[in-house]
């Protein structure tokens, strides 16, 4: 366990470049609960319309419904991120912007059988045509709800799953259960660069 | 994208291969020696079994009959599961089968006498039987013994496990059965040549197939057909002309075609059981048999789960599930020897297993057909081919030697029939297609499909069916339902007794309900049916198809073992403390902490009430003691995390809450917090919690603990439409929050605190963003248990910091941490109704005795109306009231006791605890109105002896309030 983004994260649980050559053949998890989240709701508000905001490749914005959002960021793009939609909630009669950095976990589950994992989990459709690249869904995900947003690390598929803190520890055991078949590991957060760290 | 295929045995046909090893199997214990690509009924024939299982009703023999799973002749136990269809299940090495329904043993059933008795069970026995209840409890257990099927185990998957997977050790550990969700565009059901070419053609056309074949190998009926040239054109889809080859090289070819196109995931040993709304197919598929080497050890990277259910939504669906052979009716039908035709093909051809030594071939073609050239390779003799119309009844005991026809008697020791084809409709009539009656082929066929439905192949239609006579009324031993030993004179009676529509004949012959789903007899049973009533079968109609149209185990449908589990972020700190964990919904949250050694208090921490008596200790475990008098004498914390969490914002936010709350929360000023309450539209108490204002348009909304979903869905729900700008956010999970109350909870706090915790600068029912040990927190000043107390709620991820740093500053005034069943004693003392453990489904503000809670003078709010009426029946004295009571006596009632009046129960307790602090029991108790007044005594039933309670309206621990405010 070393300090990461602020957080005491696990840096790996075996070497980690032997970590990311198995998550790049088979599949793995990995926590990467430090991502800063920020809830949006309200109409008006669309990620262009956050002017002065640089997109520089550490906030990312997923659309979960019509009027509401969900910023994830890298700690050192998180606090920009705030203020730019602090800026917009200012600006626009009825948008609110919500801190939920605690409330959710984020499991980044990797790998090219990440897939069939998922499909042991969630109902929802997580084929390429059911969500796409960068696609967002709201499902629920080893009986509990969950936001399960496709982020690819390249050509690797990869889903970031947003789980509350309270179910967070019995979902990473669901998730690890369910790809025992698959060859998943968990990996630390030194492999998880090792693979393009995303937001 | 490629997905890989389900791998097979090596296949057969006709034999061992070449350097297998040899497989055994047990069955009742005996080893018997198998073959790769052997189903569990073809090794159990080959070793010369032919009694596979007993009748459900009567216990007559019964051998192998359809030879796919279709009927319920061969339904073994095999591997610990009950009910196996033998005759689809492969063989793998150390695989234990035993049969049921049979003692001692199949051969020798004991349990047969009750065939001599079948004239004292006529059709609709129960319901002409058991007419009274007692009757039922006296047989049922002997019913139970003697008809049925297998049984299951107490622990079915372990059994399983232990049984199947002894690799993976005795106990059975890792899940049984597993659960996956998948999604096509082209879902084709059935294996044979129709839906290879439906799942070509679906693919080459650009779509994503999922093909499902409930058979070990893809190639349907041309798997066991001889090795003559197969009739028809089979030109593929990508223009390969494979016609001239025979049937078992026509079913490989095509199969390599669809293993190699990348489109198609095939799921072979995998039965679709039904068709659900929103186009969800069912699909059981067998892991233990399907992704088995042929030593019987697991392929490398599978589950180890038995079976998995897959649920497969689908945008179109193919049914290519072909027909399948009906039993023909006539006296003896159900004898060992009976079999239909393509089950002698299955043995012959696929295991290359001699069906029998002499054998009458029942068909319309003078020859006999391709089945009697199929059983002269085999080594079979013919010993007559006759039409169907000639055989009369099937003659034997145990198994057949030999049938009467019209023309007389032949010795035979099998006889093949060519039963009448009927297309597998059942998924067609669960996707909402109809079925018509064609006289032409003496069958039911598709008509009028839904758009997403297609129908191939046979299943689509059939070759004529010929057409026989049906045995007369009278016929005892003409079996229409082999399931549930159904007899023609059981359906001819029922339409006598006035069950004449097919339905009505179903539900009260039992016919077509056994684990074939009708596969056997539909046709047979519409047929007599139609013969009775003088209808037609156009008129007649058919029974309805419901999923699962086979059986399924429960395993598969319960799914893995996994259950959320629901942890707060103090998890940790609780653990620490040796805490004893009590289940709430999904949570786990402390029910106590183990006691001290010795008691704190008594070391001279804090100042003890004068009023708080410790002289009934007996009446409360040691723990509860210790963890109360911290709380009332010194300091106590909680974790409250359990507790739901809302974060309403925008400027609408008032006006919704004022609706959706009984209370009025517009008005309240900046960092004051109220205890409200949520009602339906018929003002039946829903939740309960406090409300905080934090800005104008900001509000702060605890909920009880399990309720979050609900009360965020509720609050959507009335706010949806009406254009209001406000957001709800469930924030519950971000939050770890404690309470620390106290008499010396001010001094606790103030340590860690800048901010005042005095009185005047925080009053009771306020609450302040403040800073606690460097942790930005709210707190919340509210009489939780009755004492001065703050709760906090802060960011989770400080959880364990923060509890630590209180334990820490508390240390020098004896904090202690207190668990739920403490919580409760001291929240009853102060008369806290608890809404879902006091209040039930039916309970309204007025008759809870908290009318405070509905503000009746606000303009609306969701349930004012019934709050109103309720209101003026409690005048009337005509409803039940939740009072508080105090036991006269030293007795404690249970939670539940029943609460007597007038020798008769008239209401019941819902908590009731130990006080300490007035050294009696007391509680909360639903009774009758009349007896709702102060002071007046009513009985409780306890141990067995009526205990007097006096009702009381005051808080049992400082009635006015004053310690909440100090």
């Amino acid at each position: 366990m070393e300090t990461y983004q602020g957080w005491e994260m696990p840096r790996e649980f075996r070497p980690a470049a032997e970590e990311a050559a198995h998550v790049r053949s088979a599949a793995g998890l990995c926590d990467v609960s430090w991502l800063v989240k920020l809830d949006v709701k309200g109409r008006g508000w669309t990620p262009a319309s956050s002017a002065g905001h640089t997109l520089d490749g550490t906030v990312s914005r997923w659309r979960l419904a019509a009027g509401h959002w969900l910023v994830l960021a890298r700690p050192e793009g998180g606090a920009g991120a705030l203020e730019g939609l602090q800026a917009a909630e200012r600006q626009l009669p009825c948008l609110h912007v919500t801190d939920v950095t605690s409330v959710y976990c984020a499991l980044l589950l990797a790998g090219p059988r990440s897939r069939d994992v998922l499909e042991k989990l969630t109902s929802a459709d997580v084929s390429d045509s059911g969500l796409p690249n960068q696609g967002a869904a709201q499902a629920g995900l080893a009986h509990v709800h969950a936001a399960i947003l496709r982020e690819d690390r390249g050509p690797l598929p990869a889903y970031l799953l947003l789980v509350r803190r309270d179910v967070a520890e019995s979902v990473w055991d669901a998730v690890n259960e369910a790809g025992g078949e698959y060859g998943l590991i968990p990996f630390g957060f030194s492999a998880a660069e090792h693979l393009g760290a995303g937001v | 994208m490629a997905h890989p295929v389900d791998p097979s045995p090596p296949g057969h046909p006709g034999g061992a291969s070449e350097g297998v090893c040899p497989i055994t199997i047990f069955f009742d214990g005996k080893p018997i020696s198998a073959q790769p690509g052997d189903t569990v009924a073809s090794a159990l024939y080959r070793c010369g079994v032919r009694i596979f299982s007993r009748s459900f009703k009567y216990h007559r023999p019964r051998g192998l009959l359809c030879g796919s799973g279709h009927c319920p002749n061969c339904l073994m136990t095999v591997d610990g599961i009950p009910n196996v269809r033998t005759c689809i299940t492969r063989v793998h090495d150390g695989q234990k089968v035993r049969h049921q329904n049979a003692t001692p043993s199949l051969e020798n059933d004991w349990l047969s006498v009750s065939g001599f008795f079948s004239w004292l069970m006529p059709v609709g026995f129960y319901y002409k039987t058991f007419t009274h209840p007692l009757v039922w409890r006296g047989v049922e257990p002997l019913i139970r013994k003697v008809a049925g099927l297998g049984e299951v185990s107490p622990e079915p998957a372990a059994d399983a496990g232990s049984e199947s997977h002894p690799e993976h050790g005795s106990t059975g550990a890792g899940p049984a059965y597993a659960h996956i969700f998948w999604h096509t565009e082209v879902a084709v059901v059935g294996g044979g040549p129709a839906g290879l070419l439906a799942a070509l053609q679906a693919a080459r056309s650009g779509g994503r197939v999922v093909l499902i074949d409930d058979q070990p190998e893809l190639g349907g009926h041309l798997r066991f057909q001889g090795k003559g040239r197969h009739s028809g054109e089979w030109v593929m889809p990508d223009g390969q002309d494979l016609s001239g080859l025979s049937g078992p090289d026509l079913a490989r070819k095509m199969a390599e075609q669809v293993v190699k196109e990348p489109r198609i995931r095939v799921l072979q040993d995998s039965t679709c059981f039904g068709l659900y709304e929103g186009r969800l197919l069912g699909v059981l598929q067998k892991l233990a048999g399907g992704q088995r080497t042929a030593n019987g050890s697991p392929s490398a990277g599978h589950s180890q789960a038995l079976e998995r259910l897959i649920y497969l939504r689908t945008q179109r669906l193919v049914v290519a599930t072909g027909a399948y052979e009906a039993l023909p009716l006539f006296e003896n039908n159900d004898l060992p020897g009976v079999m239909l035709r393509s089950a002698a093909q299955r043995l012959a051809h696929l295991h290359g297993v001699q069906p029998g030594k002499r054998a009458v071939i029942v068909s319309e073609q003078a020859d006999g057909g391709p089945v009697a050239a199929d059983l002269k390779v085999a080594g079979v003799e013919i010993e007559a081919v006759i039409p169907r119309r000639e055989l009369v009844s099937a003659l034997g005991r145990k198994h057949i030697k030999g049938i009467r026809t019209t023309r007389g008697d032949l010795a035979c020791d099998l006889l093949v029939l060519e039963g009448d084809r009927v297309p597998d409709a059942g998924l067609i009539a669960q996707a909402g297609g109809s079925l018509r009656w064609e006289e032409g082929q003496r069958a039911f066929l598709p008509g009028e499909m839904p758009p997403f439905v297609t129908v191939v192949g046979e299943a689509a239609g059939i070759q004529p069916n010929p057409e026989a006579p049906l045995p007369g009324p009278c016929s005892k031993k003409t079996f229409v339902c082999v399931c549930e030993d159904v007899t023609v004179k059981d359906l001819c009676d029922a339409v006598q007794e006035g069950f004449d529509h097919i339905q009505t004949l179903k539900r009260y012959s039992t016919v077509t309900m056994g684990p074939c789903q009708g596969r056997m007899c539909q046709l047979s049973s519409i047929a007599v049916c139609a013969r009775q009533t003088g209808r037609a079968m156009e008129q007649t109609g058919t029974t309805t198809s419901r999923p699962p149209t086979l059986p399924i185990s429960l395993g598969s449908l319960a799914g893995p073992r996994h259950h959320p589990v629901r942890r707060t972020p103090l998890h940790p700190c609780h653990e620490a403390l040796g805490c004893t964990w009590m289940d709430m919904g999904d949570w786990k949250r402390p029910h106590h902490y183990p006691a001290p050694a010795a008691e704190p208090g008594a070391s001279g921490h804090g100042a003890t009430p004068a009023h708080t008596s410790t002289s009934h200790s007996h009446h409360l475990p040691t723990f509860v003691e210790a963890e109360y008098r911290a709380v009332r004498e010194r300091v106590g914390i909680i974790d409250v995390s359990t507790l739901g969490r809302l974060d309403v914002r925008g400027k609408d936010a008032p006006k919704l809450l004022d609706k959706v709350y009984t209370n009025r929360l517009s008005d309240m000023k900046l960092g004051r917090v109220r205890h409200a309450a949520l009602c339906d539209e018929a003002g039946i108490l829903l939740d309960d919690g406090t409300v905080s204002r934090l800005a104008e348009d900001h509000y702060f909304i605890t909920t009880s603990t399990g309720n979050i979903e609900f009360v965020q869905q509720w609050l959507e729900w009335w706010m949806a439409g009406a254009g209001w700008c406000v957001h709800v956010t469930n924030v519950t999970g971000g939050l770890a929050a404690v309470n620390v109350a106290g008499p010396k909870a001010r001094e606790t706090l103030a340590g860690l605190t800048g901010t005042s915790l005095e009185t005047a600068a925080f009053p009771y029912m306020n609450c302040r963003q403040a800073d606690v040990g460097g942790v930005p927190c709210l707190m919340l000043r509210i009489g939780f248990v009755g004492e001065t107390g703050w709760e906090l709620h802060f960011p989770a991820e400080y959880g364990e910091y923060l509890w630590d740093l209180v334990m820490k500053e508390g240390q020098p005034f004896g904090i202690g941490a207190f668990g739920v069943e403490t919580q409760r004693l001291l929240r009853l003392e102060k008369k806290h109704v608890i809404v879902g453990v006091d209040t039930d489904a039916t309970s309204n503000p007025m008759d809870a005795d908290m009318a405070w809670v509905a503000k009746l003078d606000k303009e609306d709010f969701i349930g004012k109306a019934a709050i109103l009426r309720f209101q003026a029946r409690l005048a009337t004295g005509q409803s039940e009231r939740l009072v508080g009571f105090v036991m006269e006596d030293d007795s404690v009632p249970l939670d539940g006791s029943a609460v007597v009046h007038g020798g008769r129960p008239a209401g019941r307790v819902t908590s009731c605890r130990f006080s300490p602090s007035i050294g009696r029991g007391i509680g909360l108790a639903w009774i009758p109105s009349a007896l709702a007044h102060a002071g007046r005594h009513f009985s409780i039933h306890v141990n067995g002896q009526l205990g007097q309670a006096r009702v009381t309206f005051q808080p049992f621990y400082d009635p006015e309030g004053k310690r909440l405010r100090m």
